[in-house]
């Protein structure tokens, strides 16, 4: 044993009660003096956790967001963030991330923190027009909610055509000439 | 009970459970990483689309080695590149002990760069390799078992199988079986696992899609038996396991679980982990590879 006991009975310890405390479910929102002090550990030693796969429910959206960006011409075209169905399964993996990003936390209207670096991240993947400057970007998400089997049972694979999706412009920025976010 | 616990977490087991564990996450470590590196400034870079700044306030405890370095390019591709090398040696088994926690410290920092995209594949990830940094996951298999056989017996054969206390390995399956047992207990406020619909919504999220099977995916009758037996499987897998004569059943079970999820659906890494996880929950008193087990006699013999 390279390490001493009593040490490694400490870390068994403060991990156990960290697991049961602080990242069991049935702890949630309670309070425990301890709690404080396990916290701590998890996020120091890079050992935090939140196990809530599909939970308490699976998401019933199908969603994806697209940036409306309008030129100085007023033309105004669409950038689309990555919607993992369109690609190849190669692609689905490696952009499954993107999703991530996407579909669990840049949609949501609490995350508005998250708006202007995926502003100037979109404004970044769009081909140069130093001739006609962007100037201005709106974020709109599109979903369709899936319907209870019970109502509308749908095929495994079935699609609904964009035009049928919802639309809500959820944020809003504008762009100045020399390409700062106002 | 306290002797029981002592034995639980002390009593010498081989160590080849670690061992296999750490070839696979070693090989998880790196694969994942290589499919990372087309995406690096998107991700991590300064004009990545989520900024650090977002997530951590001033004085925050957390590792971030990328930050520390000046939070450029440089400083990403810098971490990467150690990230990589220290990952196959600890895959290979060369100095293992130090490879592994360079590995983890820079892990933790690329995790932390952007929190926005990590899935629990990667949180199992950072467990599974923190708890094998002090397990002796080296000892066998491995580059660093090899030069200590060679020293030691000035022979090229292969080393017999040493045994080790197993509080390590011990913490990685408790760890696992709360896994389990915290994704179902976070499902009991919900309906639709109770209701038997949760499998479907799930096999309708477009973007998780990959293969299809026909016949249960779109008969609500066998949608309804795999929701029911999705939240039957994770309670029993993190409460029944330890029982022993459940445990390679239910290990069995798991494993075919997360092989059908793979297959299904698109959640990359995760299911690869979690089957790395459940491997390691195998009994040490029982071969997994019944070859390896042979030669191992043999050469103890």
């Amino acid at each position: 044993m390279t390490l001493k006991k009593p040490l490694i009975l400490a870390l068994i310890l403060t991990h156990l009660s960290a697991l049961v405390l602080e990242v069991c479910p049935l702890m949630s929102g309670r309070h425990h003096p301890l709690k404080t002090v396990l916290s701590t550990y998890l996020q120091a030693t890079g050992l935090w956790q939140d196990w809530s796969m599909f939970s308490p429910d699976p998401l019933s959206i199908n969603l994806h967001v697209e940036a409306k960006v309008r030129h100085q011409d007023g033309r105004e075209v669409s950038y689309t963030l990555p919607r993992l169905h369109l690609l190849s399964q190669m692609d689905r993996i490696l952009m499954e991330r993107y999703r991530k990003w996407v579909v669990d936390w840049l949609r949501i209207d609490g995350n508005d923190h998250l708006w202007i670096p995926a502003t100037r991240y979109i404004l970044k993947q769009l081909p140069p027009s130093p001739d006609n400057p962007v100037t201005s970007i709106r974020l709109v998400r599109y979903w369709h909610t899936i319907e209870d089997p019970r109502v509308r049972f749908r095929k495994w694979g079935y699609r609904v055509p964009d035009e049928e999706l919802t639309g809500s412009e959820f944020y809003s920025k504008k762009i100045s000439l020399t390409g700062d976010l106002k | 009970m306290i002797r029981k616990l002592n034995s639980f977490f002390f009593d010498p087991v081989p160590v080849s459970g670690v061992a296999r564990m750490r070839i696979l996450i070693g090989l998880i470590l790196v694969i994942q990483t290589l499919t990372l590196l087309p995406a690096l400034d998107d991700f991590f870079g300064p004009g990545a689309f989520v900024t650090p700044s977002s997530m951590f306030g001033p004085g925050s405890p957390h590792i971030r080695l990328i930050e520390w370095w000046g939070g450029g390019a440089l400083a990403v591709r810098m971490v990467f590149g150690i990230h990589l090398i220290a990952s196959l040696s600890f895959l290979a088994g060369f100095f293992t002990r130090t490879s592994g926690v360079i590995a983890y410290l820079t892990l933790v920092s690329i995790h932390h760069q952007n929190l926005r995209i990590l899935n629990s594949g990667d949180t199992a990830l950072r467990f599974a390799l923190f708890f094998l940094i002090l397990a002796p996951s080296g000892a066998l298999w491995s580059i660093d078992a090899r030069n200590h056989h060679r020293k030691n017996s000035g022979s090229d054969q292969t080393p017999s199988i040493p045994k080790h206390a197993p509080w390590a390995l011990r913490m990685i399956q408790l760890q696992t079986s709360a896994i389990y047992l915290f994704t179902s207990l976070s499902k009991v406020p919900g309906q639709t696992w109770f209701d038997g619909t949760a499998v479907y919504y799930a096999t309708r999220l477009w973007d998780f899609e990959r293969f299809g099977i026909d016949p249960l995916f779109n008969s609500m009758a066998a949608l309804k038996i795999l929701s029911w037996t999705t939240l039957a499987l994770e309670f029993a897998l993190g409460t029944l396991i330890w029982i022993p004569t459940l445990r390679i059943p239910l290990i069995l079970c798991g494993i075919g679980f997360h092989l059908g999820i793979e297959f299904t659906m698109n959640i990359p890494w995760f299911e690869w982990v979690m089957i790395t996880l459940l491997i390691g929950m195998w009994p040490t008193n029982r071969t997994f590879f019944p070859l390896m087990s042979r030669r191992t006699k043999s050469s103890q013999s």
